[in-house]
Protein backbone atom coordinates (compact mmCIF):
# COMPACT_ATOMS: atom_id res chain seq x y z
CA UNK A 1 0.00 0.00 0.00
CA UNK A 2 0.90 3.51 -0.88
CA UNK A 3 2.48 5.65 1.61
CA UNK A 4 0.16 8.30 1.03
CA UNK A 5 -2.66 6.06 1.99
CA UNK A 6 -1.27 5.40 5.38
CA UNK A 7 -0.51 8.67 5.76
CA UNK A 8 -4.32 10.09 4.58
CA UNK A 9 -5.10 7.44 7.47
CA UNK A 10 -2.89 8.78 10.13
CA UNK A 11 -3.24 12.77 8.85
CA UNK A 12 -7.11 12.24 9.39
CA UNK A 13 -6.88 10.25 12.62
CA UNK A 14 -4.64 12.74 14.34
CA UNK A 15 -6.74 15.70 13.67
CA UNK A 16 -9.47 14.20 14.11
CA UNK A 17 -8.42 13.05 17.72
CA UNK A 18 -6.82 16.63 18.30
CA UNK A 19 -9.94 18.19 16.91
CA UNK A 20 -12.22 15.81 19.40
CA UNK A 21 -10.20 16.32 22.21
CA UNK A 22 -10.52 20.16 21.58
CA UNK A 23 -14.29 20.07 21.68
CA UNK A 24 -14.46 17.65 24.81
CA UNK A 25 -12.68 20.36 26.93
CA UNK A 26 -14.90 23.15 24.97
CA UNK A 27 -18.14 21.55 26.20
CA UNK A 28 -16.32 20.61 29.46
CA UNK A 29 -16.15 24.55 30.17
CA UNK A 30 -12.18 24.22 30.14
CA UNK A 31 -11.98 26.30 26.83
CA UNK A 32 -11.77 30.16 26.29
CA UNK A 33 -15.31 31.29 24.98
CA UNK A 34 -14.41 33.38 21.70
CA UNK A 35 -17.39 32.80 19.46
CA UNK A 36 -19.30 35.97 18.44
CA UNK A 37 -17.10 38.87 17.72
CA UNK A 38 -19.98 40.52 15.53
CA UNK A 39 -23.19 40.35 16.27
CA UNK A 40 -25.30 37.68 14.10
CA UNK A 41 -28.32 39.84 13.22
CA UNK A 42 -26.02 42.38 11.83
CA UNK A 43 -27.03 42.24 8.27
CA UNK A 44 -24.12 44.65 7.68
CA UNK A 45 -21.45 42.93 8.96
CA UNK A 46 -22.18 39.86 6.51
CA UNK A 47 -23.09 41.88 3.55
CA UNK A 48 -19.39 44.27 3.90
CA UNK A 49 -17.39 40.70 4.90
CA UNK A 50 -18.75 39.33 1.80
CA UNK A 51 -17.75 41.05 -0.48
CA UNK A 52 -14.46 42.35 0.87
CA UNK A 53 -13.52 38.89 0.34
CA UNK A 54 -14.74 38.63 -3.21
CA UNK A 55 -12.49 41.84 -3.77
CA UNK A 56 -9.84 39.87 -2.07
CA UNK A 57 -10.27 36.99 -4.44
CA UNK A 58 -10.39 39.09 -7.57
CA UNK A 59 -7.23 40.59 -6.40
CA UNK A 60 -5.65 37.47 -5.80
CA UNK A 61 -6.39 36.00 -9.10
CA UNK A 62 -5.62 38.87 -11.10
CA UNK A 63 -2.09 38.92 -9.03
CA UNK A 64 -1.77 35.09 -9.75
CA UNK A 65 -2.65 35.46 -13.31
CA UNK A 66 0.42 38.23 -13.53
CA UNK A 67 2.83 35.61 -11.97
CA UNK A 68 1.60 32.67 -13.87
CA UNK A 69 0.51 33.46 -17.47
CA UNK A 70 -2.88 33.44 -18.88
CA UNK A 71 -4.25 30.26 -18.97
CA UNK A 72 -4.34 28.55 -22.09
CA UNK A 73 -7.22 28.93 -25.04
CA UNK B 1 10.98 11.26 -12.19
CA UNK B 2 9.14 14.49 -13.45
CA UNK B 3 9.15 14.34 -17.80
CA UNK B 4 7.83 16.80 -19.49
CA UNK B 5 5.36 14.23 -20.94
CA UNK B 6 3.83 14.43 -17.24
CA UNK B 7 0.02 16.38 -16.78
CA UNK B 8 0.18 19.36 -14.84
CA UNK B 9 -1.37 16.99 -11.89
CA UNK B 10 0.69 14.11 -12.15
CA UNK B 11 4.12 16.32 -12.12
CA UNK B 12 2.63 17.99 -8.98
CA UNK B 13 1.19 14.45 -7.66
CA UNK B 14 5.31 13.09 -7.55
CA UNK B 15 6.47 16.96 -6.30
CA UNK B 16 6.35 17.48 -2.56
CA UNK B 17 3.37 17.96 -0.65
CA UNK B 18 3.97 20.77 1.38
CA UNK B 19 5.04 23.35 -1.07
CA UNK B 20 5.64 26.63 -0.13
CA UNK B 21 7.02 28.56 -3.11
CA UNK B 22 4.43 31.90 -4.34
CA UNK B 23 2.38 30.14 -6.51
CA UNK B 24 0.99 27.43 -4.51
CA UNK B 25 0.49 29.74 -1.77
CA UNK B 26 -1.30 32.61 -3.73
CA UNK B 27 -3.12 30.23 -5.19
CA UNK B 28 -4.36 28.31 -2.20
CA UNK B 29 -5.25 31.56 -0.47
CA UNK B 30 -7.25 32.57 -3.30
CA UNK B 31 -9.05 29.37 -3.39
CA UNK B 32 -9.40 29.66 0.31
CA UNK B 33 -11.29 33.24 0.06
CA UNK B 34 -13.65 31.92 -2.68
CA UNK B 35 -14.09 29.06 -0.45
CA UNK B 36 -15.07 31.65 1.84
CA UNK B 37 -16.90 33.75 0.15
CA UNK B 38 -19.34 30.95 -0.36
CA UNK B 39 -19.60 29.53 2.81
CA UNK B 40 -20.51 32.93 3.90
CA UNK B 41 -23.83 32.06 2.02
CA UNK B 42 -24.59 28.55 2.62
CA UNK B 43 -23.10 28.72 6.69
CA UNK B 44 -26.24 30.97 6.97
CA UNK B 45 -28.73 29.00 5.00
CA UNK B 46 -27.32 25.87 6.72
CA UNK B 47 -28.17 27.91 10.33
CA UNK B 48 -31.72 28.67 9.08
CA UNK B 49 -32.08 25.32 7.98
CA UNK B 50 -30.92 23.35 10.63
CA UNK B 51 -31.21 25.42 13.77
CA UNK B 52 -27.80 25.39 13.91
CA UNK B 53 -27.49 21.53 14.37
CA UNK B 54 -25.83 20.58 11.04
CA UNK B 55 -23.91 22.34 7.84
CA UNK B 56 -25.59 19.69 5.04
CA UNK B 57 -24.81 23.24 2.43
CA UNK B 58 -21.60 23.63 3.62
CA UNK B 59 -20.55 19.98 3.15
CA UNK B 60 -21.95 20.25 -0.15
CA UNK B 61 -19.96 23.30 -1.77
CA UNK B 62 -17.38 22.41 0.38
CA UNK B 63 -16.63 19.57 -2.36
CA UNK B 64 -17.03 22.55 -5.00
CA UNK B 65 -13.28 23.89 -4.02
CA UNK B 66 -11.36 21.48 -2.21
CA UNK B 67 -10.78 18.36 -4.71
CA UNK B 68 -9.51 21.39 -6.76
CA UNK B 69 -7.39 23.03 -4.08
CA UNK B 70 -5.82 19.45 -2.90
CA UNK B 71 -5.42 18.44 -6.56
CA UNK B 72 -3.10 21.59 -7.30
CA UNK B 73 -1.90 22.89 -4.19
CA UNK B 74 -1.44 19.33 -1.96
CA UNK B 75 -1.29 19.51 1.97
CA UNK B 76 -0.37 23.63 1.83
CA UNK B 77 -3.53 24.03 -0.32
CA UNK B 78 -5.59 21.80 2.21
CA UNK B 79 -4.22 23.75 5.28
CA UNK B 80 -4.38 26.76 3.82
CA UNK B 81 -8.69 26.17 2.88
CA UNK B 82 -9.07 24.21 5.60
CA UNK B 83 -8.51 27.07 8.10
CA UNK B 84 -8.63 29.82 6.38
CA UNK B 85 -12.86 29.82 6.43
CA UNK B 86 -13.02 29.24 10.10
CA UNK B 87 -11.80 32.14 11.16
CA UNK B 88 -13.82 34.43 8.59
CA UNK B 89 -17.01 32.14 9.72
CA UNK B 90 -16.12 32.55 13.57
CA UNK B 91 -15.07 36.39 12.78
CA UNK B 92 -18.48 36.95 10.88
CA UNK B 93 -20.22 34.35 13.16
CA UNK B 94 -21.92 32.76 10.13
CA UNK B 95 -22.60 28.93 11.60
CA UNK B 96 -23.26 28.63 16.18
CA UNK B 97 -20.65 25.29 14.72
CA UNK B 98 -18.01 27.86 13.54
CA UNK B 99 -15.59 26.81 16.35
CA UNK B 100 -15.52 23.78 14.99
CA UNK B 101 -15.10 23.79 11.28
CA UNK B 102 -11.21 23.92 12.11
CA UNK B 103 -10.60 20.35 12.14
CA UNK B 104 -13.58 19.09 10.54
CA UNK B 105 -12.47 21.07 7.72
CA UNK B 106 -8.73 19.70 8.25
CA UNK B 107 -10.12 16.15 9.24
CA UNK B 108 -11.50 15.66 5.40
CA UNK B 109 -8.72 17.64 3.56
CA UNK B 110 -6.02 16.51 4.88
CA UNK B 111 -6.86 12.36 4.01
CA UNK B 112 -8.36 13.90 0.61
CA UNK B 113 -5.24 15.61 -0.50
CA UNK B 114 -3.45 12.14 0.14
CA UNK B 115 -5.48 10.31 -1.83
CA UNK B 116 -5.56 12.63 -4.60
CA UNK B 117 -1.93 12.82 -4.51
CA UNK B 118 -1.86 8.81 -4.67
CA UNK B 119 -4.24 8.41 -7.34
CA UNK B 120 -2.21 11.01 -9.30
CA UNK B 121 0.92 10.15 -9.12
CA UNK B 122 0.31 6.91 -10.64
CA UNK B 123 -2.64 8.29 -13.16
CA UNK B 124 -2.30 11.31 -15.46
CA UNK B 125 -5.61 12.66 -14.36
CA UNK B 126 -8.45 11.21 -12.47
CA UNK B 127 -11.81 10.17 -13.92
CA UNK B 128 -15.39 10.58 -12.35
CA UNK B 129 -15.81 7.54 -10.35
CA UNK B 130 -12.54 7.93 -8.54
CA UNK B 131 -13.31 11.48 -8.27
CA UNK B 132 -16.11 11.05 -6.07
CA UNK B 133 -14.87 8.65 -4.37
CA UNK B 134 -12.51 9.89 -2.44
CA UNK B 135 -14.72 12.54 -1.56
CA UNK B 136 -17.20 10.16 -0.36
CA UNK B 137 -14.68 8.63 1.85
CA UNK B 138 -13.33 12.04 3.42
CA UNK B 139 -16.59 12.85 3.88
CA UNK B 140 -17.47 9.65 5.57
CA UNK B 141 -14.37 10.46 7.56
CA UNK B 142 -15.68 13.77 8.55
CA UNK B 143 -19.03 13.38 9.50
CA UNK B 144 -18.26 10.09 11.95
CA UNK B 145 -15.42 13.42 13.20
CA UNK B 146 -18.64 15.52 13.43
CA UNK B 147 -21.04 13.16 15.13
CA UNK B 148 -18.54 12.34 17.63
CA UNK B 149 -17.22 15.32 18.45
CA UNK B 150 -19.95 17.76 18.01
CA UNK B 151 -23.26 15.49 18.18
CA UNK B 152 -22.47 13.28 20.91
CA UNK B 153 -19.30 15.27 23.21
CA UNK B 154 -20.92 18.83 22.39
CA UNK B 155 -24.47 18.75 21.56
CA UNK B 156 -25.43 15.50 23.51
CA UNK B 157 -28.34 14.73 20.60
CA UNK B 158 -30.27 11.53 20.70
CA UNK B 159 -28.81 8.23 18.27
CA UNK B 160 -32.19 9.26 15.76
CA UNK B 161 -31.25 12.70 15.32
CA UNK B 162 -27.47 12.05 14.53
CA UNK B 163 -28.29 9.13 12.36
CA UNK B 164 -30.25 11.77 10.07
CA UNK B 165 -27.85 14.25 10.40
CA UNK B 166 -25.01 12.29 9.74
CA UNK B 167 -26.67 10.66 6.40
CA UNK B 168 -28.14 14.31 5.33
CA UNK B 169 -24.62 16.32 4.92
CA UNK B 170 -22.97 12.73 3.60
CA UNK B 171 -25.36 12.32 1.20
CA UNK B 172 -25.84 15.63 -0.27
CA UNK B 173 -21.68 15.92 -0.20
CA UNK B 174 -21.24 13.32 -2.19
CA UNK B 175 -24.74 13.21 -4.19
CA UNK B 176 -24.50 16.89 -5.08
CA UNK B 177 -20.76 18.06 -4.12
CA UNK B 178 -18.86 15.77 -5.68
CA UNK B 179 -20.57 16.51 -9.29
CA UNK B 180 -20.15 19.41 -8.68
CA UNK B 181 -16.57 20.05 -7.68
CA UNK B 182 -15.32 17.13 -10.71
CA UNK B 183 -17.40 19.83 -12.90
CA UNK B 184 -15.27 22.45 -11.52
CA UNK B 185 -12.08 20.89 -11.33
CA UNK B 186 -12.79 19.79 -15.61
CA UNK B 187 -12.89 23.85 -15.82
CA UNK B 188 -9.98 24.97 -14.16
CA UNK B 189 -7.86 22.15 -15.75
CA UNK B 190 -9.55 22.54 -19.29
CA UNK B 191 -8.53 26.62 -18.73
CA UNK B 192 -4.63 25.74 -17.39
CA UNK B 193 -5.26 28.60 -14.66
CA UNK B 194 -3.15 27.15 -12.24
CA UNK B 195 -0.69 24.98 -14.60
Amino acid sequence: MSKDYIWAIVGGVVVAVIGIGLLYLGASGAMPKAFGLFDMSNLGVRAVVTVILIVIALALFFAYRSTAGKPKT
Amino acid sequence: MATAAMTVEERLARGPILRGDTRTLVGSLLLAVAFSANMQITERLDQIWTGGLGVPLGHTFAQLWWPTAVIYFGLTGALIVSNFNPIIAVLSATHPLAWSFFFLNMSEMIPLAFLFRAHLQRNPDISFVPFVFYIAVCDLFVNVVQALGLYVVVLKLGFGQIVVLFFWQWLMAVIIGGPMGYAFYRAVRRAGVFQ
